[in-house]
């Protein structure tokens, strides 16, 4: 792999890039299962407020998150541009929304850059994986493993419980 | 050795086999004790310790081969009446049989408890009452020396079609050799030998039969040496070299097969006993049983999931069908449309119930450590028990077999530290001095039953009562209305039942509320019937399968919703005026009995449509010997789902047992009713 890397040049990664809101993310394009459309989510009690529910994935069950949220973005009106990234990571399949899915790039590894400490409006350092300049743009390279990682999340689910309890 | 071979691949085989041979053992050494002249019994027990001796000892685990090797030692005692059975024999094989399963556990965690084998063995070899038996390793070594060095007479039994090409390829100027291949006894992958040697020969000749049968080989269901007859046109020498090439083989015997020369055939493994006729026995018994593939429970489990889908398909093919039909009228084409949906409708049912057949297991798998068990508890508690088992052969979903162990060992042990009564006073009572207990299991219906049932002390209504109102369980103003099914349904209650309790009262009860418990879980139920110095019978009653569910959906808005109708009781229209606070919750009579209620949007939380209805739907659902009603927004009707999971990243949702997916590809969420009672703070 790397000898064929080095054929065509620097090291590349293979990226699918989207919006969310003003930014432009991207993640490896081996953890994407499949790009959708947006479709009817049934929504489970007793989550976390970013998870958005479940869809039917061909007759799979899929958990549904919504990026924005997971975040603490602004939320965003559901468009006809939006969609679902479904992405497997370690075995666990969901489906994230995002705002528009815009392109599939390959970046030379040497043009991204660790994250520098708080260059986003909202996002989290701990949650990036780098900093990709392609052209006259910044994509924020997002950690799905992070993102997704379930130990931050139990965590965030029993705080939305005892939330729910008090109210 | 080669490295080829990946040693995990056969220890899968050599443990599934192990725990087959442990589980013959531990049944047959039992059952051993009762009948203890059974010549074909002690055989049995025989074969199984010389297997499991032969298997662990090529696999490498020394420690399990020797105490094999000196189990099967003095079972060889036995079996040729140099030593009679006796309890105390029994009791050192069972103990011995322990050891070997711990060393089995073991082998699987990769981790050594450190289980002392040698006072074990000297016991054993105590009890042979002779000098220590030669060590396992030199005797098969000696063996196959023994073996290399005076090849004894090899003879062979061709069938009619097998004596008739070997004479028609004679005739045509090949060779037909009869030729026996020795293992070196530290060969590990015996089966791929063996695969190497007929491998090799492929293209030399035609191997037209193996002893044992060529699938036993593969399966390498064999000891250090198997045999076969090839046709072919090379001479002994040159067929003696290509087979010692290959590694691993200890001795290669050949000879001439004699045409039209019929004798009793040696096999497999028991040469170094010299017992032709067990192992003709072996041969033949395996003949009787089906042909099975062993298959990956993954597999079966995809399987499964595939014609849940084709279920979910056929549903939405029918609603597809309905809506044309009613657009359209009668065509033709619409006609042919609904020709196919039915049939298809029909094949994927078929499908899925073969499907669900694969999946099944005898219950027997589960029934065959109990003789063991019980024998041991009552040996324990000074008490003889006659322990009779039915319906070994009746099949169940394997999600629900792991499932109901636990909850029978607690039965059994209950029926008989508390149920059965000491000899002495079984006498007094009028009752023969063995007590019975009788574990049973049938097909009724679409359920399974398994009944426990003793002819023990029974229970005591009256001392429920008193111990349930000391426990603060009952008041003793409810514990007067309560009729004796009821009471008797009180040992269920958490709370009641403790060991030092269970005794002074009726009799039963670690943790019976435990029990109910886990059989709940599994969609099943329990009922209890017990006569007063008579006996006691718990009676178990299962769904054939987890998978599928037969549920009531209601709708929270637009939302289905599916209660399992395993829980429901019933449906009830309620009028919103009658509906009373009692504790700041709302109830509603029902038949003059009080049933809590709970709307069923606040429960979950789930948002509902908003609309004030006069008289809202309850679903009244039953959890134990508990009632409650959830207000829902409409109902929607029956239907068997297909339970999946929500999914890691979701993980459990109290109150939700899962998801499914409707006719029109929406997802419905499958309710708990026990977790929503929790919810409910019931």
């Amino acid at each position: 792999m790397d000898q064929e890397k080095n054929l065509v040049g620097a090291a590349e990664e293979q990226l699918v890039v989207f919006q969310l809101g003003n930014e432009t993310y991207g993640i490896e394009i081996s953890a994407v299962h499949e790009i959708i459309r947006m479709q009817s989510i049934t929504k489970v009690p007793r989550t976390p407020s970013f998870v958005e529910g479940v869809i039917n994935l061909r007759g799979r069950i899929v958990p549904v998150i919504d990026l924005h949220k997971r975040f603490e973005l602004p939320l965003e009106e559901e468009t006809p541009h939006s969609r679902i990234i479904v992405v497997e990571v370690k075995g666990v399949t969901v489906g994230m929304i995002v705002d528009s899915v815009s392109e599939v790039l390959r970046i030379p590894q040497n043009k991204i850059e660790p994250p520098p400490p708080a260059i986003t409006g909202g996002i989290e350092t701990e949650y990036l994986r780098g900093v990709g300049k392609w052209k006259e743009e910044l994509i924020i390279l997002l950690d799905l493993e992070k993102v997704l990682d379930k130990s931050e999340y139990k965590i965030l689910e029993q705080h939305s419980q005892e939330l729910a309890a008090t109210k | 050795m080669s490295k080829d071979f990946d040693i995990d691949q056969y220890l899968g085989i050599f443990l599934d086999e192990a725990e087959e041979q442990l589980q013959i053992l531990d049944e047959s050494l039992v059952l051993l004790e009762q009948e203890r002249d059974n010549k074909n019994l002690l055989n049995q027990i025989f074969r199984a310790a010389h297997t499991l001796k032969g298997s662990s000892a090529s696999m490498g685990f020394e420690k399990m081969a020797e105490l094999t090797h000196v189990l099967e030692s003095v079972l060889d005692d036995l079996r040729h009446g140099k030593l009679t059975v006796t309890t105390e024999i029994i009791d050192y094989l069972l103990n011995g049989l322990d050891a070997l399963k711990v060393i089995k556990a073991e082998i699987i965690s990769g981790e050594s408890n450190g289980v002392e084998i040698s006072s074990l063995i000297n016991d054993l070899k105590k009890i042979k009452g002779k000098e220590d038996p030669p060590a396992f390793i030199t005797e098969t070594k000696k063996a196959v020396s023994a073996a290399e060095s005076s090849p004894s007479e090899l003879q062979i039994e061709l069938d009619d079609v097998e004596m008739h090409v070997a004479s028609a390829a004679k005739a045509n100027g090949y060779n037909v050799w009869h030729t026996k291949v020795n293992l070196a006894p530290d060969c590990l992958m015996k089966g791929a030998r063996a695969y190497i040697v007929f491998n090799n020969l492929k293209d030399k000749g035609e191997v037209i039969k193996t002893i044992p049968p060529i699938d036993e080989i593969e399966e390498e269901r064999f000891e250090d040496s198997f045999e076969f007859v090839i046709v072919t046109k090379l001479s002994k020498d040159v067929l003696n070299s290509i087979i010692k090439s290959i590694s691993d083989i200890a001795a290669v015997q050949i000879e001439a097969v004699q045409i039209g020369f019929i004798a009793e055939g040696i096999s497999e493994g028991e040469r170094v006993e010299g017992d032709g006729r067990i192992s003709s026995d072996k041969v033949h018994g395996q003949a009787k049983v089906a042909q099975t593939v062993r298959v990956d429970v993954q597999r079966l489990e995809n399987l499964m999931n595939l014609a849940g889908e084709l279920v979910i398909d056929r549903t939405r093919l029918a609603d597809v069908n309905g809506s044309l039909k009613t657009t359209l009228g009668a065509d033709k084409t619409i006609e042919t449309l609904e020709e196919v949906t039915v049939h298809l409708g029909r094949i994927v049912g078929e499908l899925q119930e073969e499907i669900m057949k694969a999946r099944m297991f005898p219950i027997d798998q589960v029934f065959n450590r109990f003789p063991r068990m019980v024998r041991d508890l009552a040996q324990k508690a000074g008490k003889e028990i006659n322990f009779i088992v039915e319906g070994r052969e009746t099949e169940l979903d394997r999600t629900v077999i792991e499932e109901i162990g636990d909850p029978l060992i607690h039965l059994l042990r209950n029926a008989i530290d508390h149920g059965i009564e000491g000899p002495q006073e079984r006498m007094r009572a009028g009752k023969p001095a063995i007590g019975t207990i009788k574990l049973r299991a049938f097909h009724q219906e679409n359920q399974i039953v398994i009944t426990v049932q003793d002819d023990g002390k029974g229970m005591d209504p009256a001392a429920i009562k008193v111990k349930a109102i000391d426990k603060g369980i009952i008041t003793s103003d409810i514990a007067s209305r309560l009729s004796e099914r009821e009471t008797l349904n009180l040992i269920f209650a958490p709370g009641f039942s403790t060991a030092t309790v269970v005794s002074d009262v009726s009799g039963r009860g670690v943790g019976m509320d435990i029990v109910r418990n886990h059989i709940e879980k599994i969609n099943g139920l329990v009922d209890i019937d017990s006569a007063w110095g008579k006996g006691t019978k718990f009676t178990i009653k299962l769904p054939l399968t987890l998978a599928i569910n037969r549920s009531l959906l209601v709708y929270l808005g637009k939302q289905v919703f599916a209660f399992p109708l395993a829980n429901v009781l019933e449906i009830i229209n309620v009028d919103v005026g009658q509906i009373q606070q009692v504790q700041q919750r709302d109830v509603i009579l029902v038949r003059g009995e009080v049933l809590p209620l709970f709307k069923l949007s606040d429960i979950l939380p789930y948002p509902d449509d908003g609309i004030q209805r006069d008289k809202p739907p309850v679903v009244v659902v039953g959890i134990s010997e508990k009632r409650l009603g959830f207000i829902v927004d409409e109902l929607m009707g029956e239907q068997e789902i297909v339970i999946k999971s929500l999914g890691e990243f979701i993980g459990q949702v109290p109150g939700l047992a899962g998801a499914t997916i409707m006719g029109d590809g929406e997802v419905a969420l499958i309710l708990d009713v026990r977790g929503l009672a929790g919810q409910a703070g019931v």
